[in-house]
């Protein structure tokens, strides 16, 4: 059941998904957090399409994007969300492996909200992923009208 | 038709008026003689033309007509107590019709009831009617054959009355119907007109005070007033200004017939003098003066025709005639003789009242009025003997010097005629022949007759008279115009002097003297009956004698007729000779022994200005400066005191000023041919002037011609055909060294400069062709006299003939030597450059070819090189993220795994477990600065402005962060602003700063220095540590990939951190270099370009 502030994690490795969902789960802010694994099924839950059909219209607080991700891309997904007057608000933050400063540039440019580099050692993973939670979920004021209405 | 009743008659004691009043236009024009009387003969010729229109009837028989005649109009009409009618008028038509055959019968009547007669037809002509526009459609009027001049009467008491003005609301008298009322109603004039029946009334109520004014014509008025005794009357002397009447006959409207026979008649009686006689008559009285003489002018010394006598008594032909006229016509006058001019300027003066003798002319006929000519007089010229014969006509007089008698006629003719001369004018005609006979002027116009009589009186003999007449003139009598009586008096006079033969007499008694006249019979035969009987027996000797010598002169005659004939040839060979000498265009002259001129032609008078006559006797001296006539003195003494001949050039100075130069030859005159006696010397001379100059101005083009050969900076060589050398320059003789005696010939110059047989004929045969035409001949190397070469540029030329007609070359050259040597070494330079600019060409070819290929290659490698940057990307990105996500998955998972079971992990397992943990931290910080080195390689440099203290300390403090707790102490100069990319300096900078404080670790208190230098066109700097430093035998492996100088258990690292430094730096176009020993520091150096 999906929560009214809820965090929207976009990643197609399931490894990297427990990873993220267990430093998430030390500040209990696992339950409120849905998942998709690839950037189709995260258009398809924005545009309550095919298996989100039913979904309650709600729009998450955050949305935790990785980029490398087969079928469409994390950047595909930033672009199409920034690209729409009513998705454009939804806060963005890119969680990603590189560092590469073209996809640095490209997320911001696009309308990323934040870009974080998942450290490799473990500490340091659970460490980012816990700030970026509590800033994103808990701190900050999402926008207003983030309920979504019927397209 | 009867007469009417007479009226009183007029008292016949006509009283003499002096007036200068001229009443009658009319006459005077009839009486002007002679040009008016044309116009009379064209009336009578106009007449007599008419009359083939006219009826015939009226000419052919005696027919009466009958006239009107008014009472009292003196005295023009009277009518007389006996009933007979007279006056000027009435006699002047019965003349008229007298001469046309006709008779005629008079009735008489008041001048209103006459008018209306004529009107009615009653009568057919009336003989006194005034010509008045308001007439014209009543009457036809005959030629007016006499005008007169209104005049206004008033009381001798009143003065204020000058002119019709002065009437102005005044009462103004005058006869009922006559002209003078028409007149004054012509126009509003204020007056108050009173009308009388005749002019005797109204003047009898002006002198009674009853009017104030009467106008009247002149004439009567003056008759009038002396017949009346007005007393108290007097005559305004002006006339009324539009007021003359012509007075003609008048008939009835359209009285053709009559008309014609009447005007026939006046023409014919005014033809004949009839006119002029009755005016006479009738008016002449009533004009001429009767308080004083008449006084005639004349010329006090024009003998024999007035003059005074040696008494002071006028006498003369002309004062004689006058004298008789007088007696004649009764009249009493004086005369005044005077200088000539004086006497005209009486006459226009009305000073005198007429001037006896004087020659008529169109421009005194203006001011004056003449009777007919009594006298043809002849005016003539007369010279000086010995001055030509005297002029025989008026335009020979053009030019000369002219003495003329003030006022004569002759003026005028020379102004009409347009003469121009020179005229002086004396009083009298006696000064005129003494100023020609002093030598005073040349020539003087006089009249024969009276230059005749003082010639003879003063005893002149150097004059010559002419005996042609210049000027012929009509001597007659003169009075101021308009004066008509007196002219008819003297006219008549002179009339009735021809016809008793008493002109005849007097002409003989003066002019016979002259032109003395046939002796009468009676004398003649008196003179031969005396002489006869002597002259008889002489007579027949006379005629044997004269036999003889008939033959002899018959014989001489014959002789002197061949004689003649000889000389008429001789003469006109010589007047030939002569005309041949005058054109000879130049001056020929004869001397006498004695040097005097004999003769000259016609050039040689007009260079000396003179005549022929005047050069006679003339020397040398009259023509020439004393210079000049020295040197022809002794010129003609050579000749006459020698008898050589010459030839020499004189100079002397014109009358201009000018300077001229003449040729003259000169040869003796011999009496005859044996040669023993010069008499004289005979010239020719020609005027050698231009031709002297000419001659000045060739030696003068000549000389400066020859002076600029001579100074020329440049060879010049004038020679003649064969080979003569006639000029060199000086220039020549230096340059080639030779002394000019050297080159007397073409020969010479060839041998000295060439020595070369060859040329030598070559230039002779360049020398003849060159005389047709200019040439170019070119550099010739010659032999200097000093034994050099020299180059010699030559061309010639032409230059026309000498006078022995060898033909002239001149040739001209330039010394080339130096400036051939010059081209020369020019030529081998330029040679030598070009085959090194050749070469370079090469050598620039061959480069850019090079750098074809180069650039060719570069292009290929930098493809290649673009390639592999992509692929380089690529993989970079998958080790990236592909890399880096296993390594993560492992820290996490073994993170996860020691989480879940650490309290069960025994020490080895937990040492095992953090193994692996590190091992991945390793590996992705092996993966992070591989991929920093790679894009290091692969990254745009991005130059920015740099405060490298401010950018060195946020290093620092990075740095510091890492150390922790240890005690650092950095020793950092003061650093320049430098251009760099930002990101890859941090990176420099913390790989620099932080080996030195990972090396230093191992010292209590590390200290970290940080310094810079600019040398040679670098920013060098230094970081410098205390730390373990190392070998230097190892230093070219310090900035390699991987390259380690410690185990990673002594000091931590990747072994890219200094290799990639040096990638930076490098790409920065600076250096990297390292000093260091073991235990003793080291110090990492790196340079940047300043201003790179």
């Amino acid at each position: 059941m999906p929560h009214l502030r809820h965090i929207l994690l976009v990643e197609d490795d399931p490894r990297d998904v427990e990873l993220t969902l267990t430093a998430l789960a030390e500040h209990r802010l696992a339950n409120s957090v849905i998942v998709v694994r690839d950037g189709a099924e995260a258009l398809d839950y924005f545009y309550c399409r095919n298996q989100f059909q039913a979904r309650q219209r709600i729009q998450p607080v955050v949305v935790l994007l990785d980029l490398k991700m087969p079928k469409v891309s994390g950047v595909e997904v930033l672009r199409t969300l920034k690209g729409d007057p009513r998705l454009k608000e939804i806060p963005v933050v890119i969680l990603t492996s590189s560092r590469e400063t073209p996809d640095l540039a490209e997320c911001y440019r696009l309308g990323a909200n934040a870009y974080v580099v998942k450290p490799v050692d473990f500490a340091g993973f659970i460490g980012a992923v816990k700030q970026v939670g509590m800033f994103w979920a808990i701190l900050n004021e999402p926008p207003t009208g983030a309920i979504l209405t019927d397209s | 038709m009867s007469e009417s009743p007479a009226h009183p008659q007029s008292s016949n004691t006509p009283t003499r008026l002096k007036s200068a009043y001229s009443p009658t236009n009319f006459i005077a024009t009839t009486l002007t003689f002679p040009t008016r009387s044309i116009q009379w003969v064209l009336l009578l010729l106009l007449i007599l033309m008419g009359r083939h229109c006219a009826n015939s009837e009226v000419h052919s028989t005696g027919q009466t007509l009958l006239a009107g005649c008014e009472y009292d109009y003196p005295p023009f009409c009277i009518v007389h107590p006996d009933g007979r009618v007279d006056g000027f008028s009435v006699e002047l038509l019965r003349a008229a019709l007298k001469v046309m055959g006709r008779d005629l019968a008079f009735r008489t009547g008041s001048w209103n009831e006459v008018k209306g007669w004529l009107e009615s037809g009653e009568v057919a002509v009336l003989p006194l009617v005034g010509r008045t526009p308001e007439r014209e459609t009543l009457f036809d009027f005959t030629v007016p054959y006499l005008t007169m001049h209104g005049a206004i009467v008033v009381r001798k008491d009143v003065s204020d009355v000058r002119d019709l003005n002065d009437l102005w609301g005044r009462r103004v008298g005058v006869m009922k119907g006559d002209n003078a009322e028409e007149f004054l109603r012509r126009e509003e004039r204020g007056v108050n007109l009173l009308t009388f029946p005749t002019f005797s009334n109204a003047l009898q109520q002006l002198s009674a005070g009853r009017c104030d004014a009467v106008v009247i014509q002149r004439l009567v008025a003056l008759r009038l007033l002396a017949e009346k005794s007005f007393t108290n009357l007097r005559i305004l002397d002006r006339p009324i200004h539009g007021f003359s009447q012509s007075f003609c006959f008048a008939v009835r409207e359209g009285d053709r017939d009559t008309l014609a026979i009447l005007n026939e008649g006046l023409a014919l009686v005014v033809a004949d003098g009839t006119h002029r006689h009755l005016h006479t008559k009738w008016f002449a009285s009533l004009e001429l003066p009767s308080d004083r003489p008449i006084i005639i002018g004349g010329d006090y010394n024009y003998p024999p025709f007035e003059y005074l006598d040696a008494n002071g008594r006028p006498a003369g032909f002309t004062v004689e005639m006058t004298r008789a006229i007088a007696r004649a016509m009764n009249l009493n006058i004086q005369f005044q003789l005077t200088s000539w001019p004086k006497t005209v300027d009486a006459l226009r003066a009305g000073e005198i009242d007429a001037i006896q003798g004087m020659f008529y002319s169109a421009e005194r006929d203006q001011v004056f009025d003449f009777s007919p000519r009594y006298l043809v007089i002849h005016c003539v010229s007369v010279v000086r003997q010995g001055t030509g014969p005297p002029p025989a006509s008026l335009p020979a007089l053009a030019g000369r010097d002219l003495v003329i008698q003030g006022e004569d006629a002759v003026l005028e003719m020379l102004r009409e005629a347009g003469i121009q001369a020179q005229i002086t004018t004396v009083p009298t005609q006696e000064e005129v022949v003494r100023a020609v006979a002093d030598g005073r002027h040349d020539c003087g116009l006089v009249i024969r007759l009276g230059a005749l009589h003082a010639i003879k009186h003063y005893g002149w003999t150097n004059v010559v008279l002419g005996d042609q007449a210049i000027y012929s003139g009509d001597y007659c009598y003169a009075v101021p115009r308009g004066h008509a009586a007196l002219m008819a008096q003297l006219s008549e006079g002179l009339q009735a002097l021809k016809q008793t033969g008493e002109y005849r007499a007097i002409h003989e008694k003066w002019l016979g003297v002259y032109e003395p006249a046939p002796p009468t019979w009676r004398t003649a035969l008196k003179y031969i009956v005396w002489i006869a009987s002597p002259l008889l027996v002489i007579a027949l000797l006379a005629s044997i004698w004269s036999w003889n010598l008939r033959r002899l002169v018959a014989q001489r005659t014959t002789d002197l007729a061949s004689t003649n004939q000889e000389l008429q040839e001789t003469i006109k060979e010589l007047r030939r000779a002569k005309v041949a000498l005058d054109h000879v265009p130049a001056c020929i002259y004869i001397k006498d022994r004695n040097r005097r001129y004999v003769y000259a032609n016609r050039v040689t008078l007009q260079l000396f200005k003179c005549s022929a006559n005047e050069l006679k006797g003339s020397t040398d001296h009259r023509f020439f400066p004393p210079a000049t006539v020295d040197r022809l003195h002794e010129i003609d003494t050579r000749i006459l005191e020698h008898g050589q001949d010459t030839i020499e050039e004189i100079e002397s100075v014109a009358a201009d000023g000018s300077r001229r130069v003449y040729w003259e030859i000169k040869t003796p005159l011999y009496e005859d041919d044996s040669k023993s006696v010069i008499w004289g010397l005979c010239g020719i001379s020609t005027d050698i002037t231009a031709r002297k100059k000419a001659e000045e101005h060739l030696r003068l083009s000549e000389e400066r011609f020859r002076r600029a050969i001579q100074d020329s900076p440049f060879p010049i060589m004038l020679h003649a055909e064969g080979g003569e050398v006639l000029q060199l320059s000086h220039s020549w003789c230096e340059l080639a060294g030779f002394a000019p005696d050297q080159l007397r010939s073409l020969d010479d110059w060839t041998l000295h400069a060439f020595n070369d047989a060859a040329s030598i004929a070559e230039a002779r045969k360049a020398t003849l062709q060159d005389s047709g035409q200019g040439q170019y001949r070119g550099d010739l190397t010659l032999r200097a006299g000093n034994g050099t070469t020299r180059i010699w540029d030559f061309s010639s030329a032409p230059l026309g003939s000498l006078p022995d007609g060898r033909r002239l070359v001149i040739s001209m050259a330039v010394d080339v030597t130096e400036r051939r040597t010059a081209e020369a070494s020019l030529q081998a330079t330029r040679v030598s450059l070009l085959s090194l600019i050749e070469d370079q060409r090469e050598a620039q070819e061959q480069v850019r070819q090079l750098n074809l290929e180069l650039e060719h290659r570069v292009q290929q490698r930098t493809l290649q090189l673009e390639e592999a940057n992509r692929e380089l990307e690529a993989f970079s990105y998958s080790v990236s993220h592909d890399l880096r996500a296993p390594l993560r998955h492992i820290s996490g998972y073994v993170g996860l795994l020691r989480r879940a079971a650490e309290p069960v992990l025994n020490e080895t397992a937990r040492r095992h477990l953090q193994t692996i943990a590190d091992a991945a931290a390793e590996m992705g910080a092996l993966i992070d600065d591989l991929l920093a080195f790679s894009r290091v390689g692969r990254s745009e440099i991005r130059r920015v402005n740099l405060h490298l203290n401010d950018f060195v300390q946020q290093v620092v403090r990075v740095v510091e962060r890492d150390a922790g707790d240890r005690k650092l102490v950095w020793k950092i100069a003061p650093l320049p602003q430098i251009e760099a990319d930002p990101e890859l300096l941090r990176s420099v900078l913390i790989n620099l700063l932080s080996n030195a404080v990972k090396y230093t670790r191992t010292r209590n208190q590390a200290i970290i220095e940080i310094g810079w230098e600019a040398r040679d066109g670098e920013n060098i700097f230094f970081v410098r540590d205390n730390g373990v430093g190392f070998d230097m035998l190892y230093v070219s492996k310090l900035f390699g990939v991987f390259q380690r100088l410690h185990t990673t258990s002594e000091f931590e690292g990747t072994g890219i951190g200094l290799a990639n430094v040096r990638r930076i730096i490098s790409r920065h176009g600076g250096r990297t270099w390292a000093t260091g020993a073991v235990d003793q520091g080291a110090t990492f150096f790196f340079s940047l370009p300043i201003s790179a």
